[in-house]
């Protein structure tokens, strides 16, 4: 018995110890990094003999990618994985959070570290492949601050923001392309004889509001675009809980019942009230392609628009899908895979 | 490393030989599974708390004892670990039982495929990467003894959280499920 016990023992370690990348077109690998005392997941899934690797950054803040990438939330699993390669992983403080390091360490500075070291990883494992980052949301915000800072150092051939708003709830400006974007779905609705009562009081409210300030503009604003916000959200059923907390490389109760994700997101929070990146992303001069919905009302067009027109690059590419929401890619998904495969393959 | 082996040994073995008394004495083995599907296997030891008797018929009775254990999720983590403890249990007239316990050890989390990632792109594994836990079980079982039928064994259904310290923020939680038997060897 004490043979057998010593010898599964040793199995299981083992087993646990012998992934090693894999190129083909259907790799499913999983390592983990240590940095800074953090134990960051990473899942390599797809076609990793398409020599292109996109490391996704999940928005949030504070949202796990793993399960994400487990239950295939976005689907990519039969579209964009067939094509490339797609790294997921959990930043600090998010999903498993395993290793020994602390609050402290959860900052901008700290997960753009992070993700350099990923990058960096990707590359020395598999054979110096382009890498792309896909920002959705909040990562398509962080993604913006990692190429300001490692621009000139970072391999990465070329950055897709997908809904990824440049501003934060800090800056007052967010709130003059929130403005637009309401007046524009406003006349919209109206032109199209839908809900046209509905529609003329909210014309009325943006006559009648300068500026959006207060708590109780903005959240007046929210309950108007909730009208028209296509929302597409994903069926989660019981088969992707049971994957999740049965089948995956997550200890469920790590995410659901410790709740600190709130507390890393907070942190984040507190820190972007220093930041005016829309200032800075001339200095952004990869290949860049922006998606956005033509209902998304956290990255609205009009916002992009502007990153569009005052990022660096020299190729660069902007795309709002019609009818889709903040995720374009569920909402569009044929729409959304074209567009992101035409800019890798370019 | 040394002193790990000692402590194993220790409480392993002190159950066995606290008492020349012909007292139960219980081999216990069983499947550890963590979140169930996450297959382990742990040894045990555990006798009555006080009671000088072998294990027949209806009764209350404290046991304490100590474990050997492994979970092995392959991407998350192998935990192997040492839990000494007390529970509590009782005995129906048909053999029928059911009880409580707390114990209390360390576990050692083995992450698998972890790699460090210098600054100038260098990648090293880092082999056998892990990190200690203190860890703190309740835990909750039903099962059936079969001494009855002069059969000296129970088998048993046990459910257990690991609360494991230290982590980020506070405490990690782990389920375990095992099921498994008791031998009674004396």
């Amino acid at each position: 018995m004490r043979y057998s016990f010593f010898l599964l023992l040793t199995l299981s370690l083992t087993l646990s110890c012998c992934e090693n990348p894999e190129i083909s077109t259907n790799a499913d690998d999983f390592f983990n990094i240590e940095e800074n005392n953090a134990v960051l997941p990473v899942w390599i899934r797809g076609n990793t003999s398409s020599g292109k690797i996109i490391l996704f950054l999940q928005g949030g803040p504070a949202s796990p990618a793993i399960d994400f990438a487990r239950v295939d939330y976005p689907g990519w699993r039969k579209t964009l994985e067939k094509d490339f390669a797609i790294a997921y992983f959990d930043y600090r403080g998010v999903g498993n959070k395993q290793g020994t390091f602390d609050l402290n360490t959860v900052s901008y500075g700290q997960y753009m570290k992070d993700i350099h070291k990923i990058l960096l990883f990707l590359k020395a494992k598999y054979n110096n492949p382009e890498l792309f980052i896909l920002g959705h949301s909040w990562g398509g915000y962080l993604a913006y601050h990692y190429l300001l800072r490692y621009q000139s150092v970072t391999s990465v051939k070329g950055f897709i923001s997908a809904d990824g708003s440049i501003t934060t709830d800090y800056e007052a400006i967010r709130w003059l392309y929130r403005k637009a974007y309401l007046g524009r779905i406003t006349t919209e609705f109206i032109n199209a004889q839908k809900d046209v009562a509905f529609w003329m009081d909210v014309q009325t409210w943006i006559d009648a509001t300068d500026v959006i300030d207060t708590d109780e503009e903005k959240m007046q604003w929210n309950i108007y675009v909730a009208k028209a916000t296509a929302e597409a959200d994903y069926p989660v059923g019981t088969s992707d809980y049971l994957k999740v907390a049965f089948f995956s490389p997550y200890n469920i109760l790590s995410y659901l019942a410790t709740g600190k994700d709130e507390v890393v997101s907070n942190k984040l929070f507190e820190e972007e009230k220093d930041f005016h990146i829309l200032d800075q992303i001339n200095h952004i001069t990869l290949p860049v392609l922006f998606i956005t919905g033509q209902y998304d009302d956290v990255a609205p067009p009009e916002e992009l628009q502007v990153a569009y027109e005052r990022i660096g690059s020299v190729n660069k590419h902007f795309t709002v899908i019609n009818d889709a929401g903040h995720e374009s890619f569920l909402n569009s998904p044929i729409e959304f895979h074209k567009r992101v495969v035409d800019f890798i393959n370019q | 490393m040394k002193k790990l082996g000692f402590i194993v040994l220790w409480v392993l073995v002190t159950p066995i030989t606290s008492s020349g008394q012909k007292q139960a004495t219980y081999l216990k083995i069983a499947y550890e599974g963590g979140m169930f599907t996450h297959p382990g296997l742990s040894v045990g030891i555990e006798r009555p708390l006080g009671s000088k008797k072998n294990a027949e018929g209806p009764r209350n009775e404290f046991r304490w004892g100590a474990k050997l254990a492994f979970y092995f999720h392959r991407r998350y983590q192998t935990g192997v670990f040492v839990l000494p403890g007390i529970s509590w249990m009782k005995t129906t007239s048909g053999g029928f039982q059911y009880g409580v316990g707390f114990h209390t050890g360390y576990l050692r989390a083995f992450i698998p495929n972890t790699y460090l990632v210098s600054d100038d792109g260098s990648v090293t594994r880092k082999r056998f990467f892990g990190t200690n836990h203190f860890v703190s079980v309740p835990s909750f079982s039903l099962g059936k003894s079969l001494a009855k039928k002069n059969i000296p064994i129970e088998y048993f259904f046990n459910s257990q959280v690991m609360i494991q310290k230290p982590y980020f923020e506070g405490s990690n939680i782990y389920y375990v499920f095992s099921i498994g038997i008791n031998y009674n060897f004396n």
